[in-house]
């Protein structure tokens, strides 16, 4: 006997079913077609699906996007998924929302990958050039709607003593100079938590040598924040790092000899370190950039590092995804060819609306 | 409180009795109004539930209530029952336990089963099995989709 459910059962389930499973749906019927694109469902899915993390990775051939999931239980590292070839050079993430924008910073799109969504973003002619860098953010319309629209910040990271900031609100269309300025040098890759965008900045004003800070940007109060790392001084290479959509990690790194510390930070701002690693043999130059991901839960991280070996004249960069196992058990899982940092990104895909 | 005011009686669409604790059978909602209104006595007849189902739901119940009451089992625990208790529930099953919470009101009994569901659906013909909904696009007008689809998460 089988038993016919009512739309709204029918619903309650629908949006407890992965986003990426419930994409392969959208041809099943028509009924569910339409939900799949309506913007009440998507909040609902949103949630109560359980989130699916999985990340992207930049390669550097032909300028693909890939996205690849990493089932860390398993160790399987190669599912990866070409989602479209395309110009895309530098993305920045925010609920499953993807802002991509090309080398030159000429064509912007936000897009979700999952509905197939796309908006285009205007921008103005002193917003091109290869320094500026945009970051997606959202912000709640008020308490009682609890509605989610999305705010870009631009800023030129060519200029380190001034940088513009601008604002443009997804829901007016419009470019605004905002008047807050985080007083010190912001390094390109933000990572979006709750409201906010986090980057590694460093300070640079006066005799002191340069301070390493976290920096926050609030898309609802447009306001910067600053908050300590670990360490102020002496790591040659920093990450940042978002774990489960719930707290901030932060990849420390430093070269004669290696080693590599990561930490986790609190509701309370307090961090606490998780992980050390040292690598003895390590005998290369340097450390260009490392991207990484922490799964608290099944005690793994997956990091993806591109290490400078001199050969002659030419640099050549050799980028390791590897994983590291409960014990401290570092374990080199493949190499790709990635255009530059950070190459991994937490990704967790989903069914939002763009407006 | 007489023990006779602490017990209520529980009775299926098929008419089987089911004396079960107060405690255990106010996690419905529906029930709570019931009992609330005065207007029936110590039995109350669920018409939309057959006894097979309504066995189902009082287990579910009875093991929330014991847990909520004593606090002596840990919420993993618990977790791992509501597991276990779906878990081997065919797709019929399923479907009338997710009307029978919805009908007496027990959230947590429709969320758990709501779950178990989405947690079978992962294919399309899953889908189309599993939620009894029938293709009624054209195969043009799902070639269309498809390709439309075609970037993304293949998997």
């Amino acid at each position: 006997m089988t038993t016919d459910l009512p739309e709204d059962l029918l619903e309650n389930i629908l949006c407890r079913v992965p986003a990426t499973s419930l994409k392969r749906f959208r041809s099943a019927c028509k009924r569910w077609n339409r939900l799949f694109n309506d913007k009440r469902f998507a909040t609902k899915h949103f949630d109560k699906a359980a989130k699916q993390f999985m990340f992207l990775i930049m390669l550097k051939k032909k300028l693909r996007f890939r996205s690849v999931s990493v089932n860390l239980n398993d160790n399987d590292k190669t599912s990866i998924e070409l989602i479209r070839e395309s110009n895309i050079f530098r993305v920045s993430h925010c609920y499953g929302l993807l802002l991509c924008t090309n080398k030159d910073n000429i064509r912007i799109v936000v897009w979700n990958p999952c509905t197939g969504q796309t908006k285009w973003i205007q921008t103005k002619t002193h917003h091109s050039g290869e320094e500026a860098t945009f970051t997606l953010g959202s912000y709640q319309e008020d308490n009682k709607s609890g509605n989610i629209s999305y705010k870009i910040l631009r800023y030129d990271n060519g200029d380190n003593y001034n940088p513009e900031f601008e604002i443009y609100d997804l829901n007016s269309n419009s470019w605004r100079i905002l008047y807050d300025s985080p007083g010190s040098h912001l390094t390109r890759d933000g990572v979006f938590l709750k409201g906010k965008t986090y980057w590694i900045a460093l300070d640079d004003i006066g005799d002191r040598p340069e301070e390493a800070l976290l920096v926050s940007f609030d898309y609802t109060t447009e306001r910067f924040g600053t908050m300590r790392l670990p360490y102020l001084y002496g790591c040659e290479s920093l990450s940042l790092s978002v774990v489960r959509e719930e707290k901030l990690s932060v990849l420390l790194q430093r070269t004669n000899p290696l080693w590599t510390e990561i930490w986790v930070i609190n509701t309370i701002g307090e961090w606490s370190k998780v992980l050390t690693v040292d690598y003895p043999q390590f005998t290369g130059d340097g450390l260009s950039t490392v991207s990484f991901l922490v799964d608290e839960e099944k005690e793994k991280i997956v990091c993806c590092e591109k290490r400078c070996l001199f050969v002659s004249i030419d640099i050549e960069h050799i980028d390791i995804v590897y994983t590291t196992e409960e014990d401290d058990k570092v374990t080199e899982v493949g190499f790709v060819e990635a255009t530059h940092g950070p190459m991994i990104h937490n990704y967790v895909p989903s069914l939002v609306q763009i407006q | 409180m007489s023990k006779s005011e602490k017990k209520i009686v529980l009775k299926s669409l098929d008419n089987e009795a089911f004396e079960v604790e107060k405690a255990v059978a106010l996690q419905s909602q529906t029930i709570w109004v019931m009992c609330e209104d005065k207007c029936v006595g110590n039995e109350i007849p669920l018409e939309n539930v057959t006894g097979q189902i309504l066995a189902k739901v009082i287990d579910y119940c009875k093991k929330h209530a014991v847990v909520d009451g004593d606090g002596d089992e840990s919420s993993e625990e618990l977790k791992n029952w509501d597991t276990e208790f779906t878990k081997n529930m065919d797709q019929s099953t399923l479907f009338n336990m997710i009307l029978a919470a919805n009908y007496l009101n027990i959230k947590s009994l429709l969320n758990l089963t709501c779950q178990a569901v989405a947690d079978k659906t992962k294919t399309i013909d899953e889908f189309h099995t599993f939620l009894n909904i029938e293709n009624n696009f054209t195969p043009e007008e799902e070639a269309q989709i498809c390709q439309e689809n075609l970037w993304a998460f293949d998997d």
